[in-house]
C-alpha cells in the first residue's frame, strides 16, 4: 500500500524531465506545477471544476489539474504550456485571433491539442465535446474554432502530402 | 486550495482497502476521481482526514464479460473514467448517459462509482443500471469485526441497493456494476434536460429501457434522488411519478411538462 | 466575531476586522470600508482578513473564526429600498467624500439622482398623439474575467510603497491610497502586469487599499490577496441591476416626441463606480434616437445585493435594453416595422444628445448601420417569424451608442525612445486586458514612422513611476487617447530628428521629411542619414557627438468636455460616440421553451478600423457577453437575499459550440480628432444583444419580453400565459 503522510518526496513527469519535489497529500497538481515547480502557464480560475484554465494533459488526456492530487500523478507524463510544442496549433492560433486576454489560452491549447492528436479531423460535434470544456470570456469562442479548423485541415494536408 | 492536512492511501488489494478503513472508522474516505472530493474539501462539505484511493484496484478498473447468476454479464469497474465508460461500446444506454455528465475533461476524472456512490444527487452513471436492472459488487469490513475482521463481498440488484443513497453499509465501497449482455442490448431511451446550457446539472435525465413489454424508466434531476418505475405496456404516466422538485434550476410545473414530454418519446422510441 | 483562536493558529500574523480602520474608499463617492463594519451590507461582503506566512495557514486560520450575525431586513430591489420606511442602508451618505458631479440624496438609499430635462417633456408628451409606457428589469450580475483579482502591496523601510494588482487603473489606484492614506503620490508605484480580462471590474479600486492596510499593519511585509472564484464574484464587484420605466410619445407617423424615463440601478451595498454608471445611462438615456423633449431621471441606489461597479457598457446597456424594448412596444402600437421606427428617428449629424450636445460631423451613420444589420438578417427577403412545427425562428434588431464615461480632465501620454537599431519603443499607461490596445499603438506608431510593425516595442507592464500617466484602461478610450499622445509623441520625436539631422544634411529642419527609417530632403531624397545614426546622436567623422537621445512625448486630454447642469443635465460629457446596430436570429422550441442564437450581426461606425481582426475579436467577444447578460448571467436571489448560484458550477457562461454565426460590419465616418480617425470600439457589441434578442424572442414566443434573464422556464411560461402579441 502506498501511504503519504505529512511532507513527502514527490516524483514527478512534467514536459519529459523528471522532477523531484517536497509535497503534502493535499496538494492538487495546479498547486505544485504553479508554486512548487514555478509553472505558471497553468491557471488558477475557479479550482472547482468549472472553468477550464487549469488544463493539463496527463498521458495525453486532458484534464482539469484542479481537481487531481499530485501524488495520483506520480509516473504518468505530463505536459503543460511550457512544454507544447506544436508549432501548427500556435500558428492557427495566432492568425485566426484565437486568444485575447490569453489567461484561458494554456488550457485552451493543451486541450485543442490533444482532441487533434485523438480525432485529427473532428467532427463539428467531437470539437464542440471536447472544447466545451474550457470557458473563455474575450472571444466569443469564433477565433478559437477557426483556430482548430485551420489547425486541423493544415494537418490533414501534412498527412495528404 | 486545501489547507489542513490529509492521509492519502492507495491499496493495491480490497483487504487492504478494508483494512485501511477498520484502522480510522469513520474518519476515511474512499476516494475514486475524485473531483466532488476536492471540491467538498475546498469548500469545508468534506472532512475526512484520509483518503483511501480505489479506483486502481483489480476490481475496480476492470472491464470484463463474466457469468453472474447463469447471465453473461458486462463488468464495469467503479474506477473506470466516465470516458472510458462512454467509449465502450457495449452498453449504449450507459455510454449515452455518461457523456453527458459535466464536461470532457472533468470526465477524464469523474469515476463511475464516484458518480454512483457520491453525495450528490444526481448519479446519471446509475440510471442505467436502475433503468436495465443491474448489479452492484460491493465490498466492506465482515460484518463479524474483530480487530483483524475480514472482508465481506456481496452482491445485490442495484435496484435494492438504491434509494436517496446507494444503501452501503460503514466501510463499504463499489467495487463495480454489472448488466446482463441481453439487458445491455436492449432498445433503450436517453433523455436529459438542463436549465439553459448542456455542461450543467440535470433538470430531468432519464434513462428507458423495454423489454418483453414491460418499460423500465429511471430518471433523476426530477426529485431529490434518482427514482425508477416500472410499468407494463406503456411507459409510466407521468401521475405515477411523486411531484417533481423545484429549485433554482427548475419550477416544479416545468420539470412535470419535460417529464410528461419525455415519457411521450419514450413510447415513440421504443415501441 | 471571535477571532482568539485564529489569532493562535500556526503561522498566524494579524487577523482583522473592519473595526481596525476608519476609513472609506471609493473613487466617485468614498462609501465602502475595507472590511465590513458594523454590518454586513450584502452576501459575500469580507468581515475578516487573516494574514499568515502562507496561503494554507490563512484558511486554517479563518475557519476558525467564529462570526455571529443579527439578520436585518433586507432590501431586494431599489423600488423597496426607495419605498418609505425602507431601511437607510448608509445614513452617513451625506458626509462621504464624493466628486461634485455626484449627487446623493441623505437620508435616502439614493447614492446619485441624474436629471435630463431637455425640451417640456411633459406638455410635448401630453400633445403627442401615440403614447406608450413600459416597465423592465433585470438583476444584478457577474463580469466573470477568467483571471480572479489579487493584489499585493508593500511598504520600504523608506516608505515608498509597491504595489502590483491585476488592475485597469493603476494610476487611478495610486491616486485613491495618495490620498486615502496620505502619502505623496511619488511615494506610490503601483504596477499593472498583463490583466486576465477586466471588462470594467478591476477599473477603480479593488483589493489594493486592504492589502496596503494589512501590509501596513504588519509593519511593511509584503502581503498578498488572491480571490478566489466566490471572492472575485460575490465579495469584489460586479455589474448592477435595474427597474426602468419608459414611456415615449409620438406621431402616428412615428416621429418621437417625448421620452418620460425612470432608470433606477441596483447597485446593491455600495455605490462607488456604479453612481457614474447611472449617471452615463441618464445622459445617454435615449439611445440613437433623436427625441427633443426629455425627462429623465437616473437614480443609482443602494440595495442589500452583492455590489457594482463599472461593466462593460457602462449604463449603456442597461439603458440600451429598456430603450429599445419600449420602442418596440411603439413600432407594435403604430403597426410599424421596427426598423422602420429606428430608421425614422435615428440621430444624424447636427440633433442634440439628452444633454444638449450637438453631434458632429463626425457622428456616425447610423442608418447604414441599420440598414446593413437588417441585409445581414434578410429582415426584407425573408420572414422575420416563421414556425416549422415546434420549432419557430425569429428575428430582432435594435440600436446602441456609447461615448466613453470619463471625467472632463481624462488624459493619457506616450514616451518614445530609440534603439540603437533605429527601433521605437513606446511607453504609455495603457494596460493590456486582451483587447490589443498595445498591439493597435505599434500599429499606429508604425504607420506615423512609417517603419515595419516588428521595429516597435511596446512596453508591457505600466508601472506608475515610469509610465507617462493615463487616466484608466476603460471606457473604450484607451486606443482614442493614448493613440493621439502616441502620434504627439512621435511627431515630437520627429521634430527632434529633423532638427539633429539638419546639421550634418546642411538644410533647413522644414525641408527634411521623417519616415521609412530615414531623415531626408523632401525634394532630393537621395541626401539623407539612417534613423541609425541619429537617435542617440550624430557623431561626425572625427568624433564630434551633437543631439540625442531622441526623446519623443506626447499627451492628449479630453477636449471640450463640461459638467452636467445638475437641474437640466445639460452639457458635455461625451467626447465621441460610437453608435450602431445589433441583430440576430433566433430559434425557439415552443414545447419547452429552448432556443438558441443561430446568428448575431453588428455594425457599428468607428470611423476607422486601425486593426481589423482586433476590431472583431473585440466586437464578437462583445456580442457573446451580450448574449450573456441577456440569457443567463444573473445573480439569483433566496431568502435574506443570499446569492444561490456565487460560482462557476451555478453562474452559467456560454461555451464552445453555443455561441452564433458572428457578423460583424465596420463603417468608416472619420472621427475628426481620432489616431488616424478612430473611435473607440471595445464596448459597443455588448450594448444592444439584450434588446435584439428580447425582440426576436419576443415574436418567437408571441409573448412580450419586460424582463432579464431571458430563460427558457421563462419562455414557456409566457407561452402558457399567452398575451397577445409579440413586442
Amino acid at each position: 500500500m502506498t501511504e503519504r503522510i505529512g511532507l513527502y518526496e514527490l516524483r514527478l513527469m512534467v514536459n519529459g524531465e523528471e522532477r523531484v519535489l517536497a509535497a503534502r497529500p493535499q496538494d492538487t497538481l495546479l498547486r505544485v506545477l504553479r508554486e512548487a515547480l514555478g509553472l505558471t502557464g497553468t491557471k488558477l480560475g475557479c479550482e472547482n471544476g468549472d472553468c477550464g484554465v487549469c488544463t493539463v494533459l496527463i498521458d495525453g488526456k486532458p484534464v482539469k489539474s484542479c481537481m487531481v492530487l499530485a501524488v495520483e500523478v506520480e509516473g504518468a507524463d505530463i505536459l503543460t504550456i511550457e512544454g507544447l510544442k506544436d508549432e501548427g496549433l500556435r500558428e492557427a492560433f495566432q492568425a485566426e485571433n484565437g486568444y485575447q486576454c490569453g489567461f484561458c489560452t494554456p488550457g485552451m491549447m493543451l486541450n485543442a491539442h490533444a482532441l487533434l492528436r485523438a480525432h485529427p479531423s473532428p467532427s463539428p460535434e467531437e470539437t464542440r465535446e471536447w472544447m466545451a470544456s474550457n470557458l473563455c470570456r474575450c472571444t466569443g469562442y469564433e477565433g478559437i474554432a477557426r483556430a482548430i479548423e485551420r489547425a486541423s485541415s493544415k494537418r490533414a494536408k501534412i498527412l495528404k502530402e | 486550495m486545501i489547507p489542513f492536512d490529509i492521509v492519502y492511501r492507495r491499496p493495491e488489494t480490497v483487504e487492504e482497502a478494508v483494512a485501511a478503513w477498520r484502522a480510522q472508522p469513520g474518519a476515511s474516505i474512499y476516494y475514486s476521481g475524485g473531483t466532488e472530493i476536492l471540491t467538498g474539501y475546498r469548500t469545508g462539505t468534506y472532512d475526512a482526514g484520509a483518503v483511501i484511493d480505489v479506483k486502481r484496484l483489480p476490481e475496480c478498473s476492470s472491464r470484463d464479460t463474466r457469468r453472474i447468476a447463469g447471465h453473461e454479464a458486462l463488468y464495469f469497474g467503479a474506477g473506470l473514467s466516465l470516458n472510458e465508460v462512454v467509449e465502450d461500446a457495449s452498453f449504449p444506454l450507459l455510454a449515452a448517459s455518461a457523456r453527458r455528465i459535466a464536461d470532457h475533461s472533468v470526465r477524464n476524472r469523474i469515476t463511475l462509482g464516484g458518480n454512483v456512490a457520491g453525495r450528490l444527487p444526481y448519479r446519471e452513471a446509475l440510471l442505467p443500471f436502475l433503468a436495465a436492472g443491474g448489479t452492484a459488487h460491493l465490498a466492506g469490513p465482515s460484518l463479524e469485526g474483530g480487530a483483524a475482521g475480514g472482508v465481506d463481498r456481496r452482491e445485490l440488484p442495484v435496484r435494492e441497493l438504491h434509494a436517496k443513497r446507494l444503501l452501503l453499509r460503514p466501510g463499504e465501497f463499489l467495487l463495480g456494476l454489472s448488466v446482463e449482455a441481453a439487458a445491455a442490448g436492449l432498445p433503450f431511451y436517453h433523455d436529459r434536460a438542463t436549465s439553459g446550457t448542456e455542461v450543467d446539472y440535470p433538470i430531468l435525465a432519464l434513462c428507458a429501457v423495454a423489454r418483453s413489454g414491460r418499460y423500465a424508466v429511471a430518471l433523476s434531476g426530477y426529485l431529490d434522488a434518482p427514482a425508477w418505475l416500472e410499468s407494463e405496456g406503456t411507459p409510466p404516466l407521468p401521475k405515477d411519478f411523486p411531484e417533481p422538485r423545484s429549485d433554482a434550476r427548475a419550477s416544479r410545473p416545468y420539470r412535470a411538462e419535460l417529464l410528461r414530454l419525455s415519457l411521450s418519446r419514450v413510447e415513440d422510441a421504443l415501441k | 466575531m471571535d477571532a482568539a483562536a485564529a489569532r493562535a493558529s500556526s503561522g498566524v500574523r494579524g487577523v482583522f476586522t473592519g473595526e481596525d480602520w476608519k476609513v472609506l474608499i471609493g473613487l466617485y463617492l468614498g462609501d465602502k470600508p475595507p472590511l465590513a463594519r458594523g454590518r454586513v451590507l450584502y452576501h459575500g461582503e469580507p468581515v475578516v482578513a487573516v494574514v499568515a506566512d502562507d496561503e494554507a495557514s490563512a484558511l486554517r486560520a479563518l475557519r476558525l473564526v467564529e462570526v455571529e450575525y443579527r439578520p436585518l431586513p433586507a432590501i431586494a430591489t431599489p423600488r423597496e429600498a426607495l419605498a418609505p420606511g425602507a431601511p437607510i442602508l448608509h445614513p452617513e451618505l451625506g458626509s462621504y467624500r464624493r466628486i461634485p458631479a455626484i449627487l446623493p440624496e441623505p437620508g435616502s438609499n439614493v447614492a446619485n439622482r441624474t436629471k435630463i430635462r431637455k425640451g417640456d417633456a411633459d406638455r410635448a408628451m401630453a400633445a403627442a398623439e401615440v403614447r406608450i409606457r413600459g416597465e423592465f428589469s433585470f438583476p444584478p450580475g457577474d463580469h466573470c474575467a477568467m483571471e480572479p483579482r489579487s493584489a499585493q502591496a508593500e511598504i520600504l523601510a523608506d516608505g515608498r510603497v509597491l504595489v502590483t494588482s491585476s488592475t485597469q487603473s493603476p494610476f487611478g489606484v495610486r491616486n485613491l491610497l495618495a490620498l486615502g492614506f496620505g502619502i505623496p503620490q511619488g511615494m506610490i508605484i503601483v504596477t499593472a502586469p498583463a490583466v486576465g480580462g477586466g471588462f470594467g471590474g478591476k477599473a477603480g479600486i479593488q483589493l489594493e487599499p486592504l492589502a496596503y492596510l494589512l501590509s501596513r499593519a504588519l509593519g511593511g511585509r509584503p502581503v498578498r490577496l488572491a480571490n478566489t472564484r466566490e471572492n472575485d464574484m460575490l465579495g469584489s464587484p460586479g455589474r448592477p441591476g435595474m427597474e426602468a420605466r419608459v414611456s415615449l410619445g409620438a406621431k402616428r407617423d412615428g416621429t418621437l416626441l417625448a421620452a418620460d424615463i425612470e432608470f433606477l440601478f441596483d447597485s446593491g451595498g455600495y455605490a462607488d463606480y456604479a453612481v457614474n454608471v447611472s449617471r452615463a445611462a441618464g445622459y445617454a438615456c435615449t439611445g440613437p434616437y433623436r427625441i427633443p423633449n426629455v425627462k429623465s431621471d437616473s437614480l443609482c441606489v443602494y440595495t442589500n445585493h452583492p455590489f457594482a461597479t463599472a461593466f462593460r457598457g457602462f449604463g449603456h446597456i442597461e439603458m440600451a435594453f429598456c430603450i429599445e424594448r419600449a420602442m418596440d412596444i411603439l413600432a407594435a402600437e403604430l403597426g410599424m416595422d421596427p426598423v422602420e421606427l429606428r430608421l425614422k428617428n435615428a440621430v444624424l449629424p447636427g440633433d442634440t444628445t439628452p444633454s444638449g450636445s450637438r453631434l458632429d460631423a463626425s457622428t456616425g451613420d447610423l442608418p447604414r448601420c441599420i440598414r446593413t444589420v437588417a441585409a445581414r438578417l434578410g429582415w426584407e427577403s425573408a420572414p422575420r417569424g416563421e414556425a416549422r412545427g415546434d420549432e419557430v425562428r425569429a428575428k430582432g434588431i435594435s440600436c446602441f451608442w456609447k461615448a466613453p464615461a470619463i471625467p472632463t480632465f481624462t488624459d493619457a501620454g506616450a514616451i518614445v525612445s530609440f534603439n540603437e537599431d533605429g527601433s521605437l519603443n513606446v511607453l504609455t499607461g495603457v494596460v493590456e486586458l486582451g483587447q490589443g490596445a498595445l498591439s493597435g499603438l505599434a500599429q499606429i506608431a508604425a504607420g506615423a514612422l512609417g517603419i515595419d510593425l516588428a521595429k516597435i516595442h511596446v512596453a508591457g507592464d505600466v508601472s506608475t513611476d515610469r509610465s507617462p500617466h493615463d487616466w484608466t484602461t476603460a471606457a473604450s478610450r484607451s486606443l482614442f487617447m493614448a493613440g493621439r499622445a502616441l502620434l504627439a509623441a512621435i511627431d515630437d520625436a520627429k521634430a527632434q530628428l529633423r532638427r539633429i539631422a539638419s546639421q550634418p544634411l546642411r538644410c533647413p529642419e522644414e525641408d527634411l521629411e521623417v519616415s521609412g527609417g530615414r531623415v531626408f530632403v523632401r525634394d532630393d531624397p537621395e541626401i539623407s542619414l539612417a534613423l541609425e545614426e541619429l537617435v542617440l546622436g550624430y557623431v561626425y567623422p572625427g568624433g564630434n557627438a551633437i543631439g540625442g537621445p531622441v526623446i519623443g512625448r506626447g499627451s492628449y486630454i479630453a477636449r471640450g468636455l463640461s459638467d452636467l447642469d445638475p437641474e437640466t443635465g445639460s452639457g458635455r460629457p461625451g467626447l465621441e460616440w460610437t453608435l450602431g446596430a445589433e441583430g440576430v436570429e433566433v430559434e425557439l422550441e415552443k414545447s419547452t421553451g429552448r432556443f438558441r442564437v443561430l446568428r448575431s450581426a453588428c455594425c457599428m461606425d468607428v470611423g476607422r478600423v486601425v486593426n481589423p481582426a482586433l476590431a472583431r475579436g473585440q466586437a464578437v467577444g462583445a456580442m457573446a457577453m451580450g448574449i450573456g447578460f441577456a440569457t443567463r448571467e444573473s445573480f439569483a436571489f433566496g431568502p435574506g437575499q443570499n446569492v444561490v448560484n456565487g460560482s462557476l458550477r451555478d453562474y452559467k457562461l456560454m461555451r464552445f459550440g453555443e455561441e452564433p454565426e458572428y457578423f460583424v460590419d465596420f463603417l468608416e465616418t472619420p472621427q475628426g480628432d481620432g489616431p488616424m480617425g478612430a473611435r473607440g470600439l471595445g464596448e459597443q457589441g455588448i450594448l444592444g444583444m439584450p434588446g435584439a434578442i428580447a425582440q426576436a424572442l419576443s415574436r418567437a414566443a408571441g409573448a412580450p419580453i419586460r424582463n432579464l434573464p431571458i430563460t427558457p422556464e421563462t419562455l414557456w411560461r409566457s407561452m402558457r400565459a399567452g398575451s397577445g402579441g409579440p413586442r
